[in-house]
Parts: C-alpha cells; sequence; structure tokens
C-alpha cells in the first residue's frame, strides 16, 4: 500500500473497474445472445467485437502518448512523460490483440492467416516500432530517459495516420474503405467500444500508480543522495 | 466457431498475463 496516491485516485481506479466490468459482461451478452449471427462467415464474423474496439483503443492509446510526450518536452514534468509511457504499454497490448485476433478472422474470410495488404503491413510496422519505443525507453537509465522517450512518442505517431489512410492511399486492400453496420450489429459493436474504452480508462489509471512509485523511489534516491551533501555543507 | 473462442480467449488470457505482470512490478518496485 502506497500512502502517497490519493484516495480520490483510488476511487476513480475502483468506480472505472466497476462499471469496466458492468459494460465488458454487458457487451459479452450482446454478442453471444444479441447480434445475429452474420449468414456469410458465421460466428466467426463476432470477432470483430473486439477486434475493432482493440484497433480504436491502440490508435487511442498512442495518441495519447503523442499529447503525453508533446507536454513532456513543453513542461518538464515527470506526469506527462509517466502518461506517454503508461497508455504506450497499454497500446501495445491492444495492439497485440489486433494482431492476433486479426489472421483469425483472416483465416475464414480471406482464406488466409496473413497477407501483405496495406493495413495489414502498417499495422505490423506500427507494432514493431512501438514495440522499439519500449525497448529503447527501458534500455536508458541516464536522466535523458524521459527527453529520449517523449521524442520517439512524438516521432512515432507519423505512424498513426498511415494505418489509418493506408486503405485509400494504397490499391490491393483487403479491408472494406467503407463499413455499414446495422441494427443489432451495430448496437453491439457500439457497447463494445465503450466498454473497451472504459476498460482502457480504469487501466490506464492502474498502470500510472507504477509511475507514481517509480517517480517516489526516485525522489527518495535523490533525496539520498543530497542529504550528506547538505550535512556537509551545514558542518 | 473455434476461432472465435480462441479470439475471445486470447484476448482475456492476455489481459490477464498482462495485470499480474503489472502487479509483479508494482511488488518489486516498493520492496526495492
Amino acid at each position: 500500500m502506497n500512502p502517497t496516491i490519493p484516495a480520490w485516485w483510488r476511487g476513480a481506479g475502483r468506480a472505472l473497474w466497476a462499471l469496466a466490468a458492468i459494460l465488458l459482461a454487458a457487451s459479452l451478452g450482446a454478442i453471444t445472445r444479441y447480434a445475429p449471427t452474420e449468414v456469410q462467415m458465421g460466428i466467426v464474423q463476432k470477432i470483430v467485437y473486439v477486434h475493432v474496439p482493440s484497433a480504436t483503443m491502440t490508435l487511442l492509446a498512442f495518441g495519447l502518448t503523442f499529447a503525453g510526450s508533446i507536454a513532456y518536452l513543453a513542461t518538464k514534468q515527470w506526469a506527462w512523460d509517466a502518461l506517454a509511457a503508461a497508455s504506450c504499454e497499454l497500446g501495445m497490448v491492444f495492439a497485440t490483440v489486433v494482431m492476433v485476433t486479426g489472421p483469425l478472422w483472416a483465416r475464414s474470410a480471406w482464406n488466409t492467416w496473413w497477407t501483405w495488404e496495406p493495413r495489414l503491413t502498417t499495422f505490423l510496422i506500427l507494432w514493431i516500432l512501438y514495440a522499439g519505443y519500449h525497448v529503447v525507453r527501458s534500455s536508458i537509465r541516464s536522466s535523458s530517459k524521459r527527453t529520449v522517450s517523449s521524442i520517439l512518442g512524438i516521432v512515432l505517431f507519423v505512424n498513426l495516420p498511415v494505418v489509418w489512410m493506408s486503405i485509400q492511399w494504397w490499391r490491393g486492400s483487403l479491408h472494406p474503405r467503407n463499413v455499414t453496420m446495422t441494427g443489432e450489429m451495430r448496437t453491439t459493436l457500439l457497447l463494445s467500444m465503450a466498454a473497451w474504452m472504459v476498460f482502457f480508462a480504469a487501466a490506464l489509471l492502474t498502470r500510472l500508480r507504477l509511475e507514481w512509485i517509480r517517480e517516489e523511489a526516485l525522489e527518495r534516491d535523490l533525496a539520498g543522495a543530497r542529504a550528506p551533501e547538505t550535512g556537509r555543507a551545514g558542518a | 466457431m473455434t476461432y472465435a473462442i480462441v479470439a475471445y480467449v486470447f484476448t482475456a488470457v492476455l489481459w490477464i498475463a498482462y495485470f499480474l505482470w503489472l502487479k509483479r512490478r508494482e511488488r518489486q518496485e516498493r520492496d526495492a
């Protein structure tokens, strides 16, 4: 138990987790009982209710990393860097879900696990590059860690519009350019989207706690290093 | 149908594994 993490933070976290649990349960209920089974693909089509929200949350998470990185470079406040790093880590988990559920869908819809079509290729590049963000961040021990991470968080953001626009910019995309979902399918997708968004917010608060603990440990170390100097100066 | 079940089970297992890893890191940081 960390005493310095404020009570409202814990309260907000618990409330968000409770709401996420309710929404995820409702969305699972809608996926299994409410949404109709697609005529051509059958039950495999229901992968869309986890694949699409996860892809959206990936872009949102990396977008937050971009915003947090800019804010850190502008203000030099550790909390912005913490937001960027925490959001990026969650974005990686969402992206991994996308990378696994996508081929499961593709095997059934396109009769192949993988194809080098624009959306898949650009998303794979995105996944690899953001994995690089974590490798670089965890390998730097010096004080430049936050600055380097922030620069990366800004530079890598270039990939997001590329992934988003890939199906417009390049030919040969198997992903549809316009998806029109109606009725129960649309309602279920929107519910799933809302559930994963609240889940993301709750997970972000939980993940930020680790950054908070790390910052405190860092401040303790710095205070410990300064103490002997202060002692000498006073002597 | 199997693919859909694999997709949902994988998603659940991945997130559970992630939060267990997160808890472990929190514990390690506090104990350090």
